[in-house]
């Protein structure tokens, strides 16, 4: 069954939670429906699906690797090199104890970066049906279904004071 | 504090991009002038190269002066970024929002400037290759990873990395923005920048974390970075070097001098850029009562290193300090340093007035980066000053023309970056704005209205 | 439909709050005194182990280190509570409401670390002919007259906070039960509260200025117990950091015995409605900081001391890192910084009830041994022979020190006097504030958010 979208375009936020209510009502599931806008709302303030992710994994994944970078680095370098310095020992645990720690948290950081990116689904080639007035103050709701419910789709966000509905 | 001045998200766009849509005069007539030091600047590493650190004021024994001076300089101003942004993110504390983003850039060309100057401190840049890479794989000759100077590097590589994806990571939806109301050239390069961003609640609540996750990561790095700093003199026995209290002692002082260029930073920016709207008393107020936690905690911390260099009675270590504090010309210094950057301001803080006014304010923020400078200087130039063994004369140290202009030529660096990047990205990020005008409100207790945050919970 | 999703937040009202406050407050059952007398008979057990300690002189410091540990260890918890509370008003934390009482009741337990410090103090030797912070000072009016004052009034100025701070509820208590010896002791105590306009500026001041004198004094309290039970006997100690060191701690033990102290409210109390997941939740973060920065001022001692490798510096590793007190140091590594890191660094434990209150009892655990190790080990160091300057270097590492019989009737029972102390005056002054709580709720509205409520919090000036 082929799928169609629309772009319904709000100015005031209140009809925005308004027409997803009533979306939902006409049996619009919550995951075929999206909301786009300038700024940050909290967190189901549409009554939208609320994203699940796993964020928090990628610091850790990044640790490790880091560290392990660290260790072997720090440790390699000791003994291909076995020059005694100051009286420190070879294999040093303090000193090397430092660079792993910066090795450590710059994996962490990298792998947030790339998780959030993946996360947010980003980079993305194509903006598909979009409008600019969305990072000027409108809010979009997107509507993806089976064509012959387009219909009832427009109707619900008609009803609730859409300024324009686009269509892919 | 938060129920005044509502602008709607347009409005914000508007007076937010001001700088990046159109190019003003005096914007045009600043960078260049900043070129032309920065011009300078680059010309006299040019000439120091060329004939040698005998330009410069450094001799037999005082080899570390402005040029390090400066480093640790520009790594406590870099330390304001992280200090504003990642703790105010993770308090959520609401006055943050108009500061974050020129604080997190100060921080980037702040650590490019002190990166710089090892570099020139070397007099053969080049030769930094040697310490930091492998550079004899036939003889197995690494970098000594039990040398501090090679920790120094690793740790300002990591900060300066992590706070680019910082900035850049909070930067996207604001990169969008410029996107949908920029065309041909300029819309596709930002169109790349941002990424395809839509704007979706998946996205805001992933950037909402981004931020929360980011600020927990690289504060502890930002502790390091100048801890690292720090223990280059203190894992030393250099005399008045060698002490333990030396990481968070720098690691504050860098909080006391970073907090106060922000300070500086705003109250240029809203007058340059005319930002009253976005940058008000309550957000300078709000700093200046950071700065004061933060100078009496700095202030805690400088006591128990005198009390605690005197403690042992060593001679080698009451004679650095005796120096320092009064033998002129650095019992001068001493006076200054402790003036500008204490006894001065901090006093004055404490008047709702003076936290209110953005000129009181601005002259001394300046005076706090004024006496940090000679407190940095004053650490390091009097430590390796040494009587001649039949002088009986302390050897001495008095920075050359050169290195004046090349300092004055990291100071327009940073400020030629941030002018840069302000043309071309917003120095306030919209989406917090935007974010910030929708979570005000009001509580209504008697007859007054107390200005309130919604919370989400 | 979307709007059920999100339940409604519930405000409750001033009156609400304070007649459950207050009907707590006046029950005083069998359980109480059950633990107060346990407490008592602990408490008075310590006394015993002091007097068998008395009886053996001041001669010998080292029977004074486990007593002297206990005493800093309850400076280092106990006492430095008063500075969540004073700290959190001055940062306008709305969360902090419910339990800003509980950590000032706590100013109490001053009142004993004071007394507690007399003994140690004679336990000193003199400063001549050894390193001082108190320089040439003669040593009576320095280290002994000294601390007595600084301590004298970082404790004074404690129960002053707790006592301005307590009269709007003291007050509530003398109308309440008037006829009780507890509603004639209020009366005496609420000076003739009425609640005017004037006494409330007057209080709202009052408690900004004394909390921030305790936070300005505080820190010289630490300094000073640094400089004069540890680094001022042992020799080659040049360790600056160490009173900011003690400070962080100190800072973290008070937050763990909040977390600590709230959860048995919570679980014996009856006070579930005022500690809640906020607090825990709140509390939770600056917990993992102040446990990194545990590990941070540890370190930044430990570095300069490894990369100096001067005598005096690799002898005191020895002594108190590597050979005599590394036991203590990895139990204290363990539950003050690995633990904390790695359970607080996940969202659910630190938003949870358990998560925070399992942490911060290690926490306390793990600054009890670091207290033994940074105090019995200095009091083990014998005085050099008579008549001779006291040497830079650690002439030879005494072992680590076992408590005895004494030692432990003393620690055990110095906790148990500080928490006898709190738990008696949580029945004169009410363990959550009345008027606090409720000053709170006014600031408070529930609002509709679109698809769902939220709750509105202001900020008075």
């Amino acid at each position: 069954m082929a799928n169609t979208q629309l772009l319904g375009l709000f100015e005031d936020p209140q009809k925005v939670a308004d027409a997803m209510g009533e979306l939902k009502g006409a049996g619009f599931p919550v995951e075929d429906l999206d909301i786009y806008s300038g700024s940050p709302f909290p967190e189901g303030a549409f009554g939208e699906h609320e994203a699940e992710h796993r964020l928090f994994m990628f610091p850790l994944v990044g640790a490790l690797i880091g560290f392990s970078i660290g260790l072997l680095w720090t440790a390699g370098t000791q003994i291909s090199y076995p020059l005694i310095t100051g009286g420190k020992p070879i294999l040093s645990i303090p000193p090397m104890t430092i660079i792993m720690y910066e090795n450590t948290m710059l994996g962490a950081i990298l792998f947030t970066v790339l998780g959030v990116l993946f996360e947010s689904r980003l980079p993305k080639r194509d903006l598909g049906l979009y409008d600019e007035r969305i990072t000027e103050g409108y809010i979009g709701i997107y509507v993806d279904c089976p064509v012959e419910r387009a219909g009832a789709a427009e109707a619900v966000l008609n009803s609730n004071g859409a300024e324009e509905i686009k269509k892919a | 504090m938060y129920y005044r001045r509502t602008l709607t998200e347009a409005q914000i766009n508007q007076q937010l991009l001001g700088t990046v849509l159109t190019t003003p005069l005096w914007w045009i007539v600043l960078v260049s002038l900043l070129g032309i030091v920065v011009a300078g600047a680059v010309g006299a590493v040019g000439w120091m190269i060329n004939q040698g650190l005998g330009v410069t004021g450094l001799r037999q024994p005082v080899f570390w002066g402005f040029f390090i001076t400066n480093f640790i300089f520009w790594v406590g101003i870099s330390h304001a970024g992280v200090m504003i942004s990642a703790i105010l993110r993770l308090s959520q504390a609401e006055w943050r929002r108009p500061m974050v983003r020129a604080a997190e850039t100060m921080t980037v060309f702040a650590l490019m400037a002190s990166l710089a100057m090892p570099l020139v401190h070397a007099g053969r840049p080049w030769r930094i290759f040697y310490w930091v890479f492998p550079y004899d794989w036939a003889r197995g000759i690494w970098p000594d990873v039990r040398s501090p100077l090679v920790w120094d590097p690793i740790a300002i590589t990591t900060y300066l990395t992590s706070s680019m994806l910082f900035v850049y990571t909070a930067l996207i939806p604001d990169l969008a923005i410029i996107r949908d109301r920029s065309t041909g050239w300029r819309r596709s390069v930002y169109g790349a920048l941002s990424l395809g961003w839509h704007g979706n609640p998946r996205q805001w609540k992933i950037q909402g974390f981004a931020g929360i996750l980011l600020s927990a990561l690289i504060l502890p790095v930002f502790v390091s970075v100048h801890s690292i700093v720090s223990w280059d003199f203190s894992v030393s026995l250099v005399p008045s070097w060698h002490v333990t209290i030396f990481a968070p002692y720098f690691v504050i002082g860098a909080v006391h001098s970073g907090v106060s260029a922000v300070v500086t930073l705003m109250i240029i920016m809203r007058k340059l850029y005319k930002l009253e709207n976005f940058i008000w008393e309550e957000h300078i107020d709000a700093l200046a009562r950071l700065l004061m936690v933060v100078a009496l905690a700095w202030m805690f911390l400088f006591w128990l290193d005198l009390v605690f260099a005197l403690w042992l009675r060593e001679e080698q270590e009451i004679t650095v300090w005796m120096l320092r504090m009064f033998e002129p010309p650095w019992s001068w210094l001493f006076f200054l340093f402790f003036m500008f950057s204490f006894v001065i301001p901090v006093p004055l803080w404490m008047f709702r007035r003076v936290r209110r006014s953005f000129t009181w304010m601005l002259w001394t923020s300046l005076l706090v980066n004024f006496g940090m400078f000679l407190e940095r200087f004053l650490i390091i130039v009097p430590a390796l000053m040494r009587k001649g063994p039949q002088t009986f004369t302390y050897a001495t140290y008095r920075p050359s023309p050169v290195e004046f202009t090349i300092i004055f030529g990291t100071i327009a660096l940073v400020c030629f970056l941030l002018l840069i990047f302000s043309k071309f990205f917003p120095l306030i990020p919209l989406w917090e704005e935007k974010e910030g005008q929708l979570l005000i409100d009001h509580v209504k207790v008697g007859n007054v209205y107390v200005p309130a945050l919604v919370k989400e919970h | 439909m979307a709007h059920e999703e999100h339940a409604i937040p519930q405000v409750p009202t001033h009156q609400e709050i304070a007649s459950d406050i207050m009907a707590r407050f006046q029950n005083v059952n069998q359980r109480y005194w059950s633990w107060v007398s346990l407490l008592a008979l602990l408490f008075v057990g310590g006394i015993v182990g002091f007097v068998m300690r008395l009886s053996d002189g001041f001669d010998d410091r080292s029977n004074w280190g486990y007593y002297t540990a206990t005493l800093s260890f309850l400076a280092s918890t106990f006492l430095a509570m008063p500075i969540i509370s004073a700290g959190l008003r001055l940062a306008k934390a709305n969360w902090r409401r419910p339990l800003t009482r509980l950590t000032e009741n706590m100013a109490i337990t001053g009142v004993l670390i004071w007394f507690m410090l007399i003994p140690a103090l004679i336990a000193l030797p003199p400063t001549e002919g050894r390193l001082s912070v108190w320089f040439d000072f003669p040593h009576w009016m320095a280290f002994r007259g000294g601390n007595l004052m600084v301590w004298g009034t970082v404790v004074l100025i404690g129960l002053f906070l707790l006592w301005l701070l307590a009269v709007p509820d003291l007050a509530a208590v003398r109308d309440h039960m008037p006829a009780s010896p507890r509603g004639k002791l209020a009366r005496v105590l609420s000076v003739g509260w009425t609640g005017n306009t004037r006494q409330w500026r007057v209080l709202h001041s009052g408690a900004l200025l004394f909390g921030a004198f305790y936070l300005l004094l505080y820190p010289t309290l630490q300094t000073l117990l640094q400089a004069d039970f540890q680094a001022g006997l042992l020799p080659g100690m040049k360790d600056a950091i160490a009173p900011a060191t003690a400070l962080i701690n100190a800072l973290q033990g008070a937050v763990g015995l909040t977390l600590v102290v709230m959860y048995v409210m919570r679980r014996f109390g009856g006070y579930e409605r005022y500690f809640g997941i906020d607090q825990f939740w709140a509390l939770s973060k600056p917990l993992l900081a102040f446990s990194l920065l545990w590990f941070y001022f540890w370190w930044g001692s430990f570095i300069t001391f490894w990369y100096g490798r001067q005598p005096g510096e690799s002898e005191l590793i020895r002594f108190m890192v590597l050979d005599s007190y590394r036991y203590p140091l990895m139990v204290s590594f363990m539950l003050n910084f690995i633990g904390p890191l790695v359970a607080l660094v996940w969202n659910p434990v630190r938003r949870s009830i358990w998560g925070p209150t399992i942490v911060g009892a290690g926490v306390l655990v793990g600054a009890l041994v670091n207290h033994i190790r940074w105090y019995v080990a200095p009091f083990s160091v014998p005085d050099p022979p008579a008549g001779e300057a006291w040497p830079h270097v650690l002439p030879e590492i005494p072992a680590g020190q076992l408590p005895g019989a004494a030692d432990a009737l003393i620690v055990v029972g110095g906790i148990a006097g500080a928490v006898l102390l709190f738990m008696l005056i949580n029945k004169i002054i009410p363990v959550v504030s009345m008027w606090e709580v409720g000053e709170g709720l006014r600031l408070v509205k529930v609002r509709r958010f679109l698809a769902r409520y939220a709750m509105v919090i202001a900020k008075s000036h």
